[in-house]
Order: structure tokens, then sequence, then C-alpha cells
């Protein structure tokens, strides 16, 4: 491949596991296989701008996570926003209505709290791995973990159980 | 072995393709926004400085030399912004230099001082002959512009004017907060609970402006006594390190001063706290 001859040093060997990290978080909040695939393919290209102070950093992973979550809450808002009829059209798809829900509630989060659940629960990272994400102590971790946690549950209250919901999308 | 895990159904040398295309750009365009906001920057500086320059030597009628000759000197503009919160190592920069603009109540001319190397300190003491101030505002002097009467409402050079009683409001230090908690960031794109915080003395009302990639967003700031803040926002579909030039314009009865600032943009991550080691 012509491009492949243009890569910084490491992202060719990187590509696929962050890819794939970046898709799969995508694909939870959107719940779009295509949606998804921009959102992971542009996470990959910010990473790509951005290599030469990532590459070797044991947090790349992580940050490549959250940069794809933010741009597919991102884009949940402005696919919410640009039409505003989704919602009531899709009620009878559950599945629509909770990612929506979902992507309200955690923009609404402080951010701190936000960025460790998605990271935890949507990006599949472990505590450890959320810490040296986050260049916090797991301690923290687990401490805004829980306060994003209950503050989720409080706001969507029965609409669903996030870790549920994490486990199966 | 690529193809094993392969998640979606493009193949993967022709995502692979795509977003070297698009990271290329992404980094090009940041480039091109780095060197535009600091040449903005620099250009401010350089304008009035310019202005006092081609007063003093072909006696042309420069509306702003009068400020610049007979300025106070600037408000702290230039300004490191800081993080707030305690978690990590702060990276977060500002520019340089910046500039201020201070409306005159009484004629509502703009006056512009500049922040950086060469401060209107250095024209202060400059004879400009004929440089007289904009019709209405004071009368012609030939008299060297440090003794001319002053139309700007700065409280250091209020003294001069016999038209203003009451000094412009005078903005402070810009911070940073994020959420209590510092990422060691500027600012992160995509991030919603930035905050620019500064102390405006002598203020009704206060806006914020940045401008980021052609896009300017505004938003008024409130305020607790003296302290005045406005949340930044998202500055999403923007490529990170791409400086944003922050506008404060703090409105009082003294008149208007506007302050502007580069703030850098780190990445949407915490940055290193030092230099990459090979072998990750």
């Amino acid at each position: 491949m012509s491009a492949a001859t243009h890569l910084p040093a490491g992202f060719d060997e990187a590509f696929d596991p962050l890819f794939g990290r970046a898709f799969r978080v995508a694909r939870r909040i959107l719940g779009d296989d295509a949606a998804a695939e921009d959102v992971a393919a542009e996470a990959m290209a910010r990473a790509y701008a951005h290599w030469g102070k990532i590459a070797l950093q044991p947090w790349r992973e992580g940050w490549v996570v959250r940069v794809s979550s933010n741009l597919a809450l991102d884009a949940v808002r402005k696919r919410s926003r640009v039409s505003s009829g989704v919602v009531e059209a899709s009620v009878e798809d559950d599945d629509v209505v909770v990612r929506l829900a979902l992507a309200e509630a955690l923009a609404l989060l402080p951010r701190r709290q936000r960025e460790v659940v998605v990271l935890r629960h949507l990006g599949g990272l472990s505590e450890a791995e959320c810490a040296e994400a986050l260049r916090v102590s797991t301690g923290a971790v687990k401490t805004h973990l829980h306060r994003g946690l209950a503050a989720l549950r409080n706001r969507l209250g029965p609409v669903m159980n996030l870790e549920g919901n994490a486990s199966h999308a | 072995m690529h193809d094993d895990s392969w998640p979606v159904a493009t193949p993967r040398d022709e995502v692979l393709a795509r977003v070297a295309a698009r990271g290329t750009r992404i980094r090009a365009v940041r480039g091109a926004l780095n060197a535009l906001a600091v040449l903005t920057v620099v250009g401010v500086s350089t304008l009035g400085v310019g202005a006092a320059v081609r007063a003093v030597t072909d006696g042309s009628p420069a509306t702003e030399v009068d400020n610049v000759a007979i300025g106070p000197e600037p408000p702290n503009v230039s300004v490191p912004l800081v993080t707030g919160g305690t978690a990590d190592d702060s990276t977060s920069t500002t520019g340089g230099s910046g500039s201020t603009t201070t409306d005159d109540p009484a004629d509502g001319r703009p006056s512009t001082t500049s922040g950086g190397g060469t401060g209107p300190g250095t024209t202060a003491t400059t004879p400009s002959s004929g440089s007289g101030s904009t019709p209405g505002s004071s009368p012609a002097t030939t008299t060297p512009t440090t003794n001319a009467p002053s139309s700007t409402a700065v409280p250091a050079t209020t003294t001069s004017s016999p038209s203003t009683t009451v000094p412009a409001p005078e903005v402070g230090n810009l911070r940073m907060k994020a959420d209590g908690v510092t990422l060691g960031l500027a600012v992160c794109e995509d991030e919603p609970d930035s905050v620019v915080a500064v102390e405006i003395e002598g203020a009704d009302t206060a806006t914020m402006s940045w401008n980021r990639a052609g896009e300017t967003r505004r938003v008024p700031m409130s305020s607790t006594s003296t302290d005045w803040q406005a949340p930044l926002g998202e500055l999403d579909d923007q490529a990170s390190d791409v400086p944003v030039l922050v506008t404060i314009e703090a409105t009082g009865p003294g008149g208007t001063t506007r302050t502007s600032v580069a703030v850098e943009v780190a990445d949407c991550s915490p940055l290193p706290s030092a230099p990459s080691e090979p072998g990750s």
C-alpha cells in the first residue's frame, strides 16, 4: 500500500489493535457499524496526527479510546440535534432509546467521571488500565467510577443497567 | 494476519490509507492555524508600533498613535493560563504575547496597546509632531505625545485626561479551570467543562469570544464580585494543538477593555511529563 510508506514509525503495527478498540467503543455508543467505523477512523487519524507524542506512551490505547468515545458521543448528540424526531420515531427501538439516553446521561457527567465510565465500561479497560490512561491512582478511578455510575443510575433510572448494556453491546 | 481480527467490512488497507490522508491533513491544518495564530498576535502587536513609527517619520495622522505613544502601561496581557486542580503536572501554556484594546468612553475610539517585546514605553517618549488625536477627542498638538491629553481611560492615565474620571475595566490574569481537576491540559478539545476565569475590576458586563479555525464564538461571562468566568466549551472537529485566540471584552462605566490571549490546545489526553522513552 502506498500510504504505508509514509506512515510514522510504529503506526502500522499499532493500527489494528488501536482501531479495534476505537471501533468497539464507538459501536457500543452508536450501535451502528458504519458510523462506528467512521468514528474509529477519525480517532485513528487524530492518533496519526499526534503519533509523535503518543506512540511510545503506555496510555496511548486509553487516549485513542477516549478520543473515539468523545467523537461517538458527539456524533450521537449531533445526530439527535439534526433530527429531533429521531427519538420519537424510534421509541419502539429500545436499543436506540437506551443508547441515546446513555449518551445524553454520559454527556452530563463531570468530565473525569465520564472518562472513567467510558474507559471502564465501554472501552473495556481494567481499572489499572484506566488509571494508567488517565494518570490517576486506581483509587481515584474507583471513586470516579462509583460516583459516575451512581449518577447514571440516578438519571437513567430503570431505563437501563449500564454494566449490563456495556457487557452485551 | 491483519485480516484475522479486522472488525469492519472495509478492507484494512483502505481504512489505513484514509486514516493516513486525514491524519496528514489534520497535521497540516494544525500547523497552518498555529502559524496563523502567531501571526495574528504578532501582527496586532506590530500594528501599533508600526503606526507610531509611521507617524514619527512622515507625520501622517495615525489615529492609534496617540494612544500607543501616550498609552499607559498595558494591563498584564501576556498571561500564562493555568489549569485548575492539582491532580498532575500541568503543561498548559499560552502564547507569549497578547494585545489589549481599550475603547475610550469619551469618543468611542479604540486605543490599542500591545503586549510582547515592544511595549508602549518604547514609544512613549517619542515626539510625534502633528499626530493629533481623532477629531473631537482632543485638540491637535505639536507637543510631544507624552504631554498630549490622553483619551485612554485606563487608571494609570486618567489623571492626564480631563474628560475621563472613571477608570476603564482592568482585566487580570486569565486562568483555566476544568472541573476542579487538571488533566495537564491548557484546553482539551471535546472538553465541555473547561472554564476561563479572570479577575476584572470596574466592569459591569463582560463577554468572552474565541476564534479557532475561522469560527468565532462569543459567550457572556458570569461574575461573582470581580471574578468572571465563562465556559470555553468543546472544540470539537478541530485538530488538537491549535491555539485558540481568546478575547475578553469588559465594559464598565469607564469604557471597554479588550484583552486577547492565544491559548494553546493540548491533546485530549494526559501529556507526558517527560520526553518519550523508547520501548513502550
